[in-house]
């Protein structure tokens, strides 16, 4: 059996897959169907390799990630079996992978904007590549309802302008509250006007 | 001066066939598969399609118009470029000429000259098409500006020169006298450019036409 090898290489990000084609699913000789292995190599990170669970989970996060991005929302995504985890981490983005190994502890990657754009590509040009036919178990691109984005971007701005609203209402209270009142006040004056009128 | 800047500056001066045979030519444009390097045959498999249920975003025509005020930026005589991709990608006549070009732009709402107008969605599909190639073209040149891992001090160059000649275009063609637009040239931590360059170097390639497509609809 013939073992096919293609590779993804954009900038900092090194995607390279490994398999065979389905003989039994009708694929060509140059088409892989199944996937034996793949490493992907990040530029000052460890070489992350797997089998196809681990690669789909990968997709998973970093393509939904991706997508709320480009809509401005930063919020973290756990891949289907809980594996991989990528999360907002100050303007970069942190990356954490779980073995499926006992004692092996999880893997903490740090992705800049730059990083993350490639490794998008590098997954973007293997989904949509002919040469495979693999059917991934990945969300597809699609437009949010408005709530969700009001609700994933303002969320933060609103509690804090809730917080302000709340402090300026008891100052404001506070001060309302020390503007003396005179109790005392003579309304003799517009009484007796009032008797005049009558007369 | 910075690097990147300055192939740009040298074409200035330069005829419309010598920029795009430099282009060409160049590093600055960004290769992938094979099968994205053909224009043509990109723009019929990209499989993109309507969405059901979906309406366009209400900034829609603002973040398109600000993706393509980017794309001027970064390269000297973009619009030229701009225009010989629509025709390589099969766009239609709209993007050939430069006031129907300007017509649809206009429909950007904090644009000096506004038309009260506002894109369709082939209008959507076809800027979007023409932004992801153009974004794909420029990819080494936003990556650098995004990128955290090079020295601070070529980056903030970058960044200014970047940033000086985005704010002189808004400048030139923003109603300026719109908050947005002045909290814009005002903001010194550039947030805003940044998201656009982010949003830029993940429209490239075909999953980035579909995400930035997806981007500007909203589930109804």
């Amino acid at each position: 059996m013939i073992k096919l090898s293609y590779r993804f290489v954009q900038n900092s990000s090194s995607l390279e897959l490994a398999g065979m084609p389905d003989v039994s699913n009708g694929d060509t000789e140059n088409t892989i169907g199944i996937l034996s292995s793949w490493t992907l190599k990040i530029i000052g990170s460890p070489t992350l390799e797997g089998e196809k669970e681990h690669l789909e989970n990968l997709m998973q996060v970093i393509l939904q990630y991706s997508r709320s991005y480009i809509s401005g929302i930063r919020k973290s995504f756990i891949s289907k079996k809980r594996i991989v985890t990528i999360s907002p981490f100050g303007s970069s983005h942190k990356l954490l992978l779980k073995s499926t190994k006992k004692d092996v502890k999880p893997l903490e990657i740090i992705l800049d904007d730059s990083e993350l754009s490639d490794i998008t590509q590098c997954l973007d040009l293997l989904r949509f590549d002919s040469r495979f036919n693999i059917c991934w178990d990945i969300t597809l691109d699609k437009p949010f309802s408005k709530r969700y984005i009001y609700s994933s971007v303002y969320n933060s701005n609103k509690r804090i302008n809730l917080f302000y609203a709340f402090i300026i209402f008891l100052s404001t209270s506070f001060l309302m509250l020390l503007i003396p009142t005179n109790n005392k006040f003579d309304l003799r004056e517009t009484t007796n006007s009032s008797q005049i009128r009558n007369e | 001066m910075c690097d990147f800047i300055k192939p740009t500056l040298n074409l200035a001066n330069q005829q419309t066939p010598v920029i795009i045979e430099f282009m060409n030519k160049s590093n600055l444009v960004g290769t992938h598969s094979e099968e994205l390097k053909s224009d043509s045959k990109y723009c019929k498999t990209n499989g993109v399609k309507g969405y059901l249920n979906c309406v366009i975003a209400d900034d829609a025509s603002k973040k398109l118009d600000f993706l393509i005020l980017v794309i001027e930026t970064l390269q000297i005589n973009a619009t030229d470029s701009l225009f010989l991709k629509a025709k390589n990608i099969g766009l239609s006549e709209d993007y050939s000429s430069r006031v129907q070009f300007w017509k649809i732009r206009c429909s950007n709402p904090l644009r000096k000259s506004y038309a009260f107008s506002s894109l369709s969605s082939e209008q959507i599909d076809s800027l979007v098409q023409l932004i992801s190639s153009m974004a794909e073209n420029l990819y080494p040149l936003i990556r650098q500006l995004l990128s955290s891992k090079e020295s601070k001090t070529l980056n903030q160059e970058r960044w200014f020169l970047f940033s000086s000649r985005l704010k002189s275009l808004i400048n030139e063609r923003m109603n300026v006298n719109r908050s947005y637009i002045a909290s814009l040239l005002k903001d010194e931590k550039h947030e805003f450019f940044r998201e656009l360059l982010v949003i830029l170097s993940l429209s490239c390639g075909k999953g980035g036409v579909c995400r930035l497509k997806a981007s500007l609809y909203h589930q109804s």
